[in-house]
Order: structure tokens, then C-alpha cells, then sequence
């Protein structure tokens, strides 16, 4: 410990140590901490009219969590975004795995370059606008459907945003650079060597990735699926613009306490999915056997 | 056992740019070959064609007598060391060697057996359940050689293997690498810009320029006879004197230069009139006791090193014809002092006339 502040003050000085501590110290307590404390003590107290705040009834009670382990319909909606957030998060990798392993170990020169702005230029719009793009394109009416009926598949218009399908399919859209980034920069430091020794010693590609490129992917690939599955799961647009009543998210329960003024309610709902979250990714860690350490890398 | 490998008419083109035009060469089953060059001259070019990591853009390679167009790296019978080594950092010693064996569906217990019989053979005792990068560079050169060898190639590519090594570990490994190859008899395809490596190691060597196969001959004809400009002055050092032939005498022929005329083999029969350059090896040069002989010029010493066991001597001749004399320390070698003025000479057995042309490396 006192070997890294000796470092860090040789390399930046007392006020560039300060700058840091300041900097960082402000964003971690004000925008992380703090809030995260508020909403969690909201969750532990009742909601109660503004005079009674402060009053006897205001103390701390387990209530607004009991509320949600007793609610079945919460319980399910919970239940079921896990679901379908797993499912963007596989989906997602299936897509991604592929297009970074060609970014990282094919692709080269110009290709690369081109390939990164395709990924990249969908996420200069903003992504309402781009949930919007797949509502038109999903509608009853939209291109797709209309598409379909011109080339005779179908003849009436298919309901797309029926059930989680529309969901999903937005969001492994909306994601896929958060999955393809990790897993591209652990691959390109893969040696290409190794690959073509593998080969050499008579290993199908198959087994070549199963073998060499996924051990050596595995950081990026939690990574990845971390990042999606919390984004899946954290959501409230995606929902909102593409699904229908069926495929109600847990975010979007939060999302009516809050609007129904009952702040404590959707506090405790709120801490629960960032408790699946924190779990997710140890789950994902332990999975693929990497360290907190690794995963920052 | 071995196999032998043709190179036939092999061209390879990127764009533009030829890695390697027109190589002919047929490497021997069970022999040592090695292709010595400078860097960027073709020779991994050369090497990840054979392996059928890329077919050439013209011209036939035959393994063992088969056209191998169109065949994987995985399915040839060659295997391959790569310059970095390229083990796999996330296996064990034992699953890195085992891994050929594994991919062709060898069964536990045989593989275990196996994966046993290389450990000894390369002297890695002990280091089995390792990972391979808890290893010194010695022992990861070793286990790279095992697990090539574990796959019972009949080509073994080698892509300049020991340049990470340092200078005791790499003489040390040369020899073994030439000992496993007798032992094992597979042909061997050694990749090198290091000429002592390539002399002392192989059974023939092919020189090559900028994609060009210069010469394939055994070592000490390489060294001694070389066919072109580049051979002669990429391997060992030399004195190179140009001049214009005046006469010819049978194999000799007299080279009239501004330092004086010189009588040295013509071994490509050059003709009266043709301009061509004098190569002579420094061990060839020696003081001039009869000065009135053939051969004999008259230089200041410029600079003289004792390194021991020879002296290097840098002299230079009036007309400021630079020469170099490496006088072996046996007790008859009289004291020179820089600057001194000497009567040195060469037999013209050792002083071949090449064509001019080409790429000269100096």
C-alpha cells in the first residue's frame, strides 16, 4: 500500500494525487454511494403521509420486501425478466462471439476499420430513436410485415410484439456492442500463432476455439455477458417501446411505484434487481473461473 | 520416418510483391535442410507454404511424392515450430504435447504414453503437470519440439527456433536439435538469417536473396564455392576486389584491377574483357614471404584486434583497396604494428571470381 502512494506521487505529483482523490472520491460518494444509501433506506421505511414522516411509524421494517416476496404477479414479472435477460445475453453472445472473433483474427486492414464503424454508427443515435426504428420496422403495418405480404409468405400481418420476442430482439440490437467490445480486445491479444499451430497439429476449427480461443476469451466473454445481462435487466425503454402487456419487465414495475408516488416500494423492488445484478456477475465470475482482477483488464 | 519435399516452380505473390519467385528445390527424406537468408527474404514465406498454411500462386509442392494443393496444415504430415514457440499458456507441459495426439483421437493411456516418451527424449523430466509459462525459455523450446514431434511428422518445420535463446543455450540446443533428427529420422526444414547455425547444423543449405533461391550445396561447398555475389558475401566475410579479366589460363584467369592484377580461379568461365569481382576468405590471406611471387600487394596496417586464438588485421593498399587478413595465433606470426607497411598475398586456389550483379550484402 504505502509502495502505490509513493508510486503514485512520484508519477503525478501532490496535486495530481489530489486532483484523482478529489475526483474520483466526489463521483463515488455522490453519485454512487449516497444514492445507493438513500434508495436503500427508502426501502426499509413505510410510506407514510408527508406528516408522519420522522413520526413513530417511520422506523426501519423488512415491509416493502415482504410485499414483493408475497406478490405472486411481482414475483413472476421477476422472475420472467431473468428469463428473457438471459435469453438477450445468449442470443447476444451467439451473435458476438463470431463477429469479434473476425474483427480480431481475420479481418484485416481497411475491413477492420469499416466493420467497427457499421458496429459503432448505430450508437450515435440516441437509443429511444433506434427502439422507435424496430417499432416501425415490427408494426402490424410496418416494413417487415409489408415485406412479408409482398413477397406472398403471409398473407395477414403477423403481430411481432406479441409476448418477449420484440423485447429481446431490441435489446440484443441495442447491446451487441457491449458484448462484441470485451470479447474483441481479449482476442486480439491472442497470438495468431497459436491458432496456426493448433491447426497444424491437426485440430478442427471446432476444436481450435473450444480449446484455445474461448479459454483465452473467457474474461471478455464474462465481461460481455455481465454488462448485457445488467443492461437487459436494467432497462425500462426497451420494454416500453417494444413489448406488449404480456412481456411487462420488472423495470417497469420500479417504474409504476414511482409513478404511483409509492417511493419505498419501488426503492425495495429496485434494490432486489441490483442485488440480482451483484449476483449475476459473481455467478459469471465463478463460471468462468476469472477474478475481479482479470475482469478489470 | 522422413519424407522428401519438392518445391517445384513455387511462386508466391502478395499484390504486387513476389515473397519468393520460382524456387526449385528437392529436400531429401530424413535430410537437414536449411534455408538461410536475411530477414524479409521469404524463407517463413517459404516455410508457411510447405506447413499449407497458404497454397503458392504458382508451382507445386509435393510431399513424399504427393501434390499437396489444396490440402489443410492439418492434415499434412508436416509439423511446425513456430519463431515464437506459440505454446498454449493455458495448458499443461503434458496437454501441450498431447494436444496433436488428443485432436487425432488417441486414447488416454496411450497418449499418457506417449506424451512420456517425448518428455524423454527432450530431457524435460519432471516438468510434466507444469504450466509452460513457469518454464525458462531452454525448457519451452523443448516442450515446443515435443509436442511437434508428437504427432510423428515426417516434415519437421522449424521457423527460426532458437533466436530467443540465449548464445551457450542455443549451441547447446543446435546440437541436440541435429541429434533428435538422427534419431528420429524425420526431414527437417530449418529456418535461419544465422549462418553459423545453418552451417553447423544442416546437411544442405539453400541461400536465399530477396525471394530468390541463390544456391542449395552442403555447407563447406557454400562456404567454399560459392555461385554468386550474394552467397559469397552473405556467408562468412570476404575481401572483394573488382576488376576487369585481361587474359584467361584454363580455369584461371588474370583480374586487372587498380591495386594490381591478380591470378584467381574463373569458376563460371568468364571471358576476356568481362568485368567481375575477387572474393578471398580473410583465413586465406597471409604475409608474403617471397615478395615477388603472384599475388602479392603491399598495404599499410590500419588496424589491427588480438582476439586470442587469431588476429584480425585491416590493412589497406596504396590506391586505398581495403583488405581484411585473419592471421591464426601459431607462434610464426611475427609483430605487427598499426600503421606498419606489409607484403601480404592469397593463392589463387582461394580467390574465385563471380559475376557482378545481383544484390551484394557487405
Amino acid at each position: 500500500m504505502r509502495d502505490f502512494w509513493n508510486t503514485a506521487l512520484r508519477d503525478l505529483g501532490k496535486i495530481g494525487v489530489a486532483y484523482i482523490l478529489i475526483t474520483v472520491g466526489t463521483w463515488l460518494v455522490f453519485m454512487i454511494l449516497i444514492p445507493q444509501l438513500i434508495m436503500f433506506d427508502y426501502s426499509l421505511r413505510p410510506m407514510l403521509p408527508l406528516r408522519e414522516l420522522g413520526g413513530p411509524k417511520d422506523v426501519w421494517t423488512l415491509k416493502n420486501y415482504m410485499v414483493f416476496f408475497s406478490n405472486r404477479l411481482h414475483m413472476a414479472i421477476f422472475f420472467k425478466t431473468i428469463w428473457s435477460s438471459l435469453i438477450v445475453t445468449v442470443v447476444a453472445l451467439v451473435i458476438c462471439y463470431p463477429i469479434a472473433f473476425y474483427l480480431a483474427k481475420v479481418a484485416r486492414g481497411a475491413k477492420v476499420g469499416l466493420l467497427m464503424l457499421g458496429l459503432i454508427i448505430p450508437y450515435w443515435i440516441n437509443e429511444l430513436l433506434r427502439l422507435f426504428a424496430w417499432q416501425i420496422i415490427l408494426a402490424d403495418l410496418g416494413i417487415l410485415n409489408q415485406l412479408l405480404i409482398f413477397l406472398g409468405i403471409i398473407v395477414d400481418p403477423i403481430n411481432f410484439r406479441m409476448g418477449n420476442g420484440a423485447v429481446i430482439l431490441g435489446m440484443t440490437y441495442a447491446y451487441i456492442l457491449f458484448m462484441v467490445f470485451p470479447i474483441y480486445n481479449v482476442m486480439e491479444s491472442l497470438d495468431s500463432n497459436q491458432l496456426d499451430a493448433a491447426r497444424d497439429l491437426g485440430s478442427s476449427w471446432l476444436r481450435i476455439h473450444y480449446k484455445i480461443v474461448v479459454p483465452h476469451a473467457k474474461p471478455g466473454i464474462a465481461v460481455g455477458c455481465t454488462m448485457t445481462f445488467m443492461l437487459a435487466a436494467g432497462t425500462v425503454a426497451a420494454p416500453q417501446l417494444l413489448g406488449s402487456p404480456s412481456s411487462f419487465w420488472f423495470t417497469q414495475v420500479i417504474n409504476t411505484n414511482f409513478e404511483c408516488a409509492n417511493w419505498n416500494l419501488g426503492a425495495a423492488y429496485a434494490t432486489v434487481l441490483m442485488l440480482l445484478c451483484v449476483m449475476f456477475m459473481f455467478i459469471m465470475l465463478k463460471i468462468f473461473k476469472v477474478g475481479l482482477k482479470e475482469l478489470t483488464q | 520416418m522422413g519424407q522428401d519435399v519438392e518445391l517445384l516452380d513455387v511462386s508466391m505473390r502478395f499484390g504486387e510483391f513476389y515473397a519468393a519467385r520460382n524456387i526449385n528445390v528437392h529436400i531429401q527424406a530424413g535430410e537437414f535442410f536449411s534455408f538461410l537468408g536475411p530477414s524479409g527474404c521469404g524463407k517463413t514465406t517459404l516455410l508457411r507454404l510447405i506447413s499449407g498454411f497458404m497454397d503458392p500462386s504458382e508451382g507445386q509442392i509435393k510431399i513424399g511424392g504427393k501434390d499437396m494443393r489444396g490440402i489443410g496444415s492439418n492434415i499434412r504430415p508436416t509439423a511446425m515450430i513456430f519463431q515464437n514457440l506459440a505454446l498454449f499458456p493455458l495448458m499443461t507441459v503434458e496437454n501441450n504435447i498431447g494436444f496433436g495426439l488428443e485432436v487425432r483421437g488417441v486414447p488416454k493411456a496411450k497418449r499418457k504414453k506417449k506424451v512420456e516418451e517425448l518428455i524423454e527424449l527432450v530431457d524435460l523430466y519432471g516438468t510434466g503437470d507444469r504450466m509452460v509459462n513457469e518454464l525458462s525459455g531452454g525448457q519451452m523450446q523443448r516442450v515446443a519440439i515435443a509436442r511437434a514431434l508428437a504427432v510423428n511428422p515426417a516434415v519437421l518445420l522449424l521457423d527460426e527456433p532458437l533466436s530467443a535463446l540465449d548464445l551457450r543455450l542455443r549451441s547447446q540446443m543446435r546440437a541436440e536439435l541435429r541429434n533428435i533428427q538422427r534419431r528420429t529420422g524425420v526431414t527437417f526444414i530449418y529456418i535461419t538469417h544465422d549462418q553459423t547455425e545453418a552451417l553447423t547444423m544442416s546437411d544442405r543449405v539453400g541461400v536465399m536473396s530477396i525471394g530468390k533461391l541463390e544456391q542449395v550445396a552442403t555447407p563447406d561447398v557454400i562456404y567454399n564455392n560459392p555461385e554468386t555475389i550474394f552467397v559469397a558475401s552473405f556467408v562468412g566475410e570476404s575481401n572483394i576486389i573488382q576488376g576487369d579479366i585481361i587474359s584467361i589460363d584454363g580455369d584461371y584467369a588474370v583480374l586487372k584491377t587498380t591495386s594490381g592484377s591478380f591470378f584467381c580461379k574463373n569458376p563460371q568461365h568468364m571471358g576476356q574483357g568481362e568485368t567481375a569481382t575477387i572474393f578471398i576468405r580473410p583465413e586465406t590471406v597471409f604475409l608474403a614471404k617471397e615478395p615477388n611471387a603472384d599475388n602479392v600487394l603491399t598495404c599499410r596496417t590500419k588496424n589491427l584486434s588480438f582476439e586470442g586464438a587469431y588476429a584480425v588485421v585491416t590493412l589497406t593498399t596504396e590506391q586505398g583497396q581495403l583488405l581484411t587478413m585473419r592471421l591464426n595465433n601459431d607462434g610464426t606470426v611475427p609483430r605487427i604494428e598499426e600503421g606498419e607497411n606489409i607484403k601480404v598475398r592469397f593463392s589463387r586456389e582461394n580467390a574465385f571470381l563471380l559475376k557482378n550483379g545481383g544484390t551484394p550484402i557487405a
